[in-house]
């Protein structure tokens, strides 16, 4: 129990790996948002190629280890494009091309979770696909679309745990590190654990009651 | 040097008996993962529905714990953490319980729903129809539970496929180890992990077409 004293000073260290997890999670979510939504539209639109592409995208992200797809980046960034890259370079290029997979899919089923009939009254009060597609129908996508994307944080959260593979200073990276200075493994990864507990579970929590909130709505 | 890499996958593919080597390895990890998961899924489940505070209290701490933390850290603390209290399983051990329990929570969730999707109106109009206690269970509970559960539950499978990667972090060689282990001694670590990502691409997309086809014939909606 006499490494416990120096574990409690590495709280400060813990506590900015958390703020890393949390960071680079967050901007994952935010890039992979904006990218899936674009290919959902692409995804819902009649033209096939574009229809096929997406679809392509969301299968080939959703259905590869995100643990492969961090070394086919972490490999293939210096080959393709012969450039030395960072751990985050490679760690939140691939989070955000995964993210986008998952995104696209979510955002394509809250489209067309949208009652039929809204499409139906916007065309027959005149508006055009475009005009009908962001004043109508993607309002209120948006809206059914919030339980999955706080759920999708949460992965993003645990899945982001994987970048310390390749040297990133996240969460568990922070946790094996102290391992490995102070021989106190339990301790660590029991802190480690709590805090992804606190803030994934928060999330849960908060999802949860966003849920509820929306179906009383 | 721009655009000078020529890409080389037959330095890769000869090395196919190792590869096979860690697709039995990955293979025996899932399969033996979704038995145990489902073990654990089912006493979850159990636990879940209790009216006993104590159960239920313990069986969601169980789920919420392992559906709120990363599987990377579980094993780590099953491998890592446990050695560290002279308790020592092998890497395949450790990955094979982190997996199962961290499944298990998660197929905890899905067969509760199951269980609570079969009403109690659909019990007693099967009893005033006349049907025995076995009856209602073997053409009522079951059928429909199996119905409610059978996709999410292959959803799941396949996310026992892509978490059986993270086993290659402590050393199960499965075909993620076996990619990296090929990929330095051949210097040809991008097209390793490109084939193996199109193995892994390749199986999730057949046995999810598999599942969907199985769900559409043996568990069709019988309401």
């Amino acid at each position: 129990m006499e490494n416990q004293p120096v574990v409690i000073q590495y709280i400060v260290f813990f506590a900015k790996a958390a703020g890393v997890t949390l960071g680079i999670s967050a901007l994952s979510l935010a890039v992979g948002s904006v990218i899936g939504f674009g290919f959902s539209l692409m995804r819902i639109s009649k033209q096939r190629i574009l229809s096929l592409l997406t679809f392509a995208y969301a299968e080939i992200f959703r259905g590869t280890p995100i643990l492969v797809q961090l070394f086919l980046v972490y490999f293939g960034l210096p080959i393709v494009f012969h450039i030395n890259v960072s751990a985050f370079t490679t760690v939140a290029v691939s989070m955000i091309l995964y993210t986008a997979g998952y995104m696209t899919e979510i955002f394509r089923a809250a489209i067309q979770a949208v009652d039929r009939g809204q499409w139906d009254a916007s065309y027959t009060i005149g508006m055009t696909y475009t005009q009908a597609l962001f004043k109508v129908v993607v309002p209120q996508a948006m809206r059914i679309a919030v339980p999955p994307t706080l759920g999708q944080f949460i992965s993003i959260l645990k899945d982001s745990s994987l970048a310390s593979i390749i040297g990133f200073m996240e969460l568990t990276k922070a946790g094996m590190a102290v391992r490995a200075r102070t021989s106190s493994t339990l301790l660590a990864f029991t802190i480690v654990t709590c805090l992804y507990f606190v803030i994934c579970y928060g999330l849960s929590i908060a999802s949860r009651r966003v849920e509820l909130r929306l179906k009383k709505a | 040097m721009r655009g000078s890499y020529t890409f080389d996958f037959m330095a890769v593919l000869r090395y196919w008996p190792e590869l096979l080597q860690g697709a039995y390895v990955a293979a025996t990890l899932i399969i033996f993962t979704f038995i145990l998961g489902t073990v654990f899924g089912i006493f979850g489940a159990i636990g879940r529905i209790s009216r006993r505070r104590t159960v239920y209290a313990v069986s969601t701490f169980y789920v919420e714990l392992f559906r709120n933390t990363p599987l990377l850290v579980q094993m780590y603390i099953l491998y890592y953490g446990l050695d560290a209290l002279s308790i020592n399983l092998s890497a395949f051990t450790a990955a094979l319980l982190a997996m199962s329990l961290n499944s298990g929570a998660y197929e905890t969730e899905i067969i509760r729903g199951g269980i609570i999707a079969v009403g109690k109106g659909q019990l007693e109009a099967a009893f005033s129809l006349g049907m025995t206690y076995t009856q209602t269970l073997r053409r009522v509970v079951i059928p429909y539970a199996l119905q409610v559960i059978f996709p999410p539950l292959g959803n799941q499978f396949i996310g026992i496929i892509l978490g059986s990667s993270v086993a290659s972090v402590i050393t199960v060689p499965e075909i993620t180890y076996v990619a990296l282990n090929i990929g330095s001694r051949s210097y040809r670590d991008f097209e390793t992990f490109l084939v193996i990502w199109v193995i892994y691409l390749v199986l999730n997309l057949i046995l999810s077409a598999l599942f969907k086809l199985t769900g559409r014939i043996a568990f069709q909606p019988i309401l």
